[in-house]
């Protein structure tokens, strides 16, 4: 028994004498990456004008659209005469750009 | 020729050595192979064989033949029988494990002379013989055992040659660790007769020293064993996988004016809407892309600009939010993955041309571990928009108009440098793999016990026409001391081609570049669209090109190279 046992670790010995760890390896298949497509962006104008400055000429589309202070009346310092008058509240004007633009007087004391 | 049995009786013959019987040195005709051991020297006037067992000399024990065999890369073994005295109590299962040594030297009244070492172990396993009251004991080197117990960095520095974990085991030690690294060495390891580990190359020494010729060789004896064809090996084909991300920035350079001071005065007259910074600055973000630095814009007229009957005049808070036209360079990030593919051809031209293509193949592989792999390309993307302050570890440049590459940082277990190894560790496989298919043919003899034979050394034999010289392979003393006899039978492992000692360079192993990370142009460039009509909703748009599918889908490259195989054909000839 011991005599065969030896004799086999003989031969196991003789055996692994040259056998190396090394075995063929490969990789697993990759794991495919997304194509990357075309990429837009859009900016959109932000709420003010788009317009920037008053681009002259001012041209008031219609006379129409005026909008006047209460009609007040006004006297002579003798109190002979005396005349109503209807003061400009408000003109709408169109400039050069089609931005409309909007002028407010006060009304007179 | 010699015939063994002549020896046990031989008067004494003229000393080779010292004829002083105090002198200590084995005569230098047993180191040159000129005479045996067997051949008594100086005074005395036979061989004789020292045998201790945990220290006690045991030779008058011996009865039988002692053996001592070794072959190249195994553990040498030694079996001989011993008769105790009777009524001697022994406890078997404690020689297990002890150490013995085995020597031959000359006899002489006063002693053994000039005591050459075979063997140096410890007993693998005693067998009692009740019938014959003999314990007869196998004995064996422990190679195994003495490997086990060296560190690697003992083990790198007495084999040399490559390793990788890539290609072998990572965890491998010990025995396991040297039959890898041997596996890429020219030479074989085994443990002196004193014990001592040690490689020789399978390269003759460039003279032999020791020589044999008809008169002491003994008779029948010589044999010649030549290797088949199957088992030549001279052409491996190695395929290696190396695959890895690549990282990519991509430089969209933007360039963009949709009026200027020429056609200004017209571009108001038409009511077309002005161009707002953060409608830019929006689309770009929008669309994925991360400015570099900052966007350079045209800024609006600063002073008033004549329009037809009128003027357009600025009004600066606006006119800050506007522009005429910009540029700037936009980036964008991704990853790529490379799976390099080396194709490398180990082979031996002569060879081939001698025996035809015996072909063998090989492959190894090896997958880049990148630690910031994952949302790097987010990372990138945040750290570029400022909105993270910390840099991903890496992140290619980016370059106006390219699409610029860069390999990132991997572990040092998988990055080029380990392939690297790894592929020129395969590739001194391969080498050592097709030198070995070609020293299988073999010349044996048998001569008077010679001690100086030994794996380590170079033999030459001139008999009957047979002229060979080449390292000892395998050996196998044997001493009789009952009959005499003492004799070492050995092999010479003959590396045999095309010619007689021909020498056939190799390809100095280093494995071939592959292709690097770099740049390339940007195949178009990204489209602008403003609706800057007055009618229109005055959006702007940016799109950018797709990105290719060379540079986004896995690239496959194939780095193919081919490597000479060495070999250095042993003297061998044989006269008829």
């Amino acid at each position: 028994m011991s005599k065969d046992l030896t004799a086999a670790l003989d031969a196991l010995t003789r055996e692994a004498a040259g056998l190396t760890s090394r075995v063929d390896r490969s990789l697993p298949a990759a794991k495919g990456a997304p194509a990357i497509p075309a990429r837009a962006g859009t900016g959109k104008p932000a709420a003010t004008s788009g317009g920037g400055a008053i681009a002259s000429p001012l041209t008031e589309p219609s006379y129409d659209a005026r909008l006047w202070h209460p009609a007040t009346t006004i006297y002579s310092s003798d109190g002979l005469f005396s005349a109503t008058r209807t003061p400009l509240k408000q003109i709408t004007m169109t400039d050069a750009n089609g931005a409309t633009v909007v002028l407010n007087f006060a009304a007179p004391p | 020729m010699f015939a063994a049995a002549l020896f046990a009786a031989a008067p004494f013959a003229a000393s080779p050595g010292s004829d002083d019987p105090n002198d200590p040195g084995v005569p230098e005709a047993w180191l040159t192979g000129t005479a045996g051991a067997a051949i008594p020297a100086g005074p005395a006037a036979v061989w004789t064989a020292v045998v201790t067992l945990h220290g006690a000399d045991v030779s008058d024990q011996v009865v039988g033949e002692i053996a001592v065999e070794a072959e190249e890369g195994t553990a040498r073994i030694a079996i001989f029988t011993l008769r105790p005295a009777a009524g001697t109590a022994i406890f078997l299962p404690g020689w297990v494990g002890r150490s013995v040594t085995i020597d031959i030297a000359a006899a002489a009244e006063s002693g053994p002379l000039y005591p050459m070492r075979l063997f140096s172990g410890v007993v693998d396993s005693p067998q009692y013989d009740p019938a014959a009251r003999t314990v007869e004991v196998r004995a064996t080197d422990d190679l195994q055992g003495v490997l086990d117990a060296l560190n690697r960095p003992a083990l790198d520095s007495l084999i040399g040659g490559r390793w990788s974990p890539v290609v072998f085991a990572a965890s491998a030690s010990g025995w396991a660790y040297a039959q890898d690294r041997l596996s890429t060495v020219r030479g074989s390891l085994d443990l002196s007769p004193a014990g001592l580990p040690r490689l020789t190359p399978w390269i003759p020494a460039p003279s032999a020293p020791l020589t044999f010729g008809a008169d002491q060789v003994i008779d029948g004896s010589l044999a010649v064993e030549l290797a088949d064809r199957q088992g030549l090996v001279n052409t491996v084909d190695i395929a290696f996988t190396y695959r890895f991300p690549r990282l990519k920035a991509e430089g969209h350079a933007l360039t963009y004016s949709y009026v200027d001071m020429t056609g200004f005065a017209q571009y108001v007259i038409d009511g077309n809407w002005f161009l707002q910074r953060s409608q830019v600055e929006g689309a770009i973000s929008a669309a994925g892309g991360t400015v570099v630095g900052a966007v350079t814009y045209t800024p609006m007229p600063s002073t008033a600009v004549a329009v037809g009957a009128g003027f357009w005049t600025p009004n600066p808070p606006v006119d800050a939010t506007l522009c005429m036209g910009f540029a700037a360079v936009v980036a964008y990030d991704y990853a790529q993955t490379v799976q390099e593919t080396h194709t490398v051809t180990v082979q031996c031209p002569a060879a081939v041309a001698a025996t035809g293509v015996m072909r063998q193949s090989m492959s190894g592989a090896l997958e880049g571990v990148y630690q910031d792999a994952e949302g790097w390309e987010t990372k990138a993307k945040l750290y570029r928009a400022d909105v993270e302050s910390v840099q991903p570890q890496d992140l290619p440049t980016v370059v106006s108009g390219k699409t610029n590459g860069l390999d990132p940082t991997l572990t040092a277990d998988t990055d080029r440098a380990a392939a690297t190894v790894a592929i020129e560790t395969l590739v001194d496989v391969a080498k050592a793999r097709i030198w070995a298919s070609h020293r299988r043919n073999t010349v044996s003899a048998t001569v008077c016990l010679n001690p100086a034979i030994d794996l380590d050394k170079t033999v030459e034999i001139d008999v009957d026409g047979i002229h060979a010289i080449g390292k000892v392979q395998r050996l196998a003393h044997r001493m009789a001391p009952d009959s005499g006899e003492a004799t070492t039978t050995f092999s010479l492992a003959i590396c045999a081609v095309s010619g007689v000692g021909t020498t056939h360079p190799e390809t100095t192993t280093a494995a071939a570049a592959a292709p690097a990370a770099g740049q390339t142009n940007l195949p178009s460039s990204p489209v602008v669209t403003f609706n800057n009509a007055a009618a229109a909703d005055h959006n702007f748009t940016i799109e950018f090109p797709a990105v290719s599918s060379g540079e986004r889908a896995a690239a496959a490259p194939t780095i193919a190279s081919t490597f000479s195989a060495p070999l250095v054909e042993d003297v061998f000839t044989v006269t008829l």
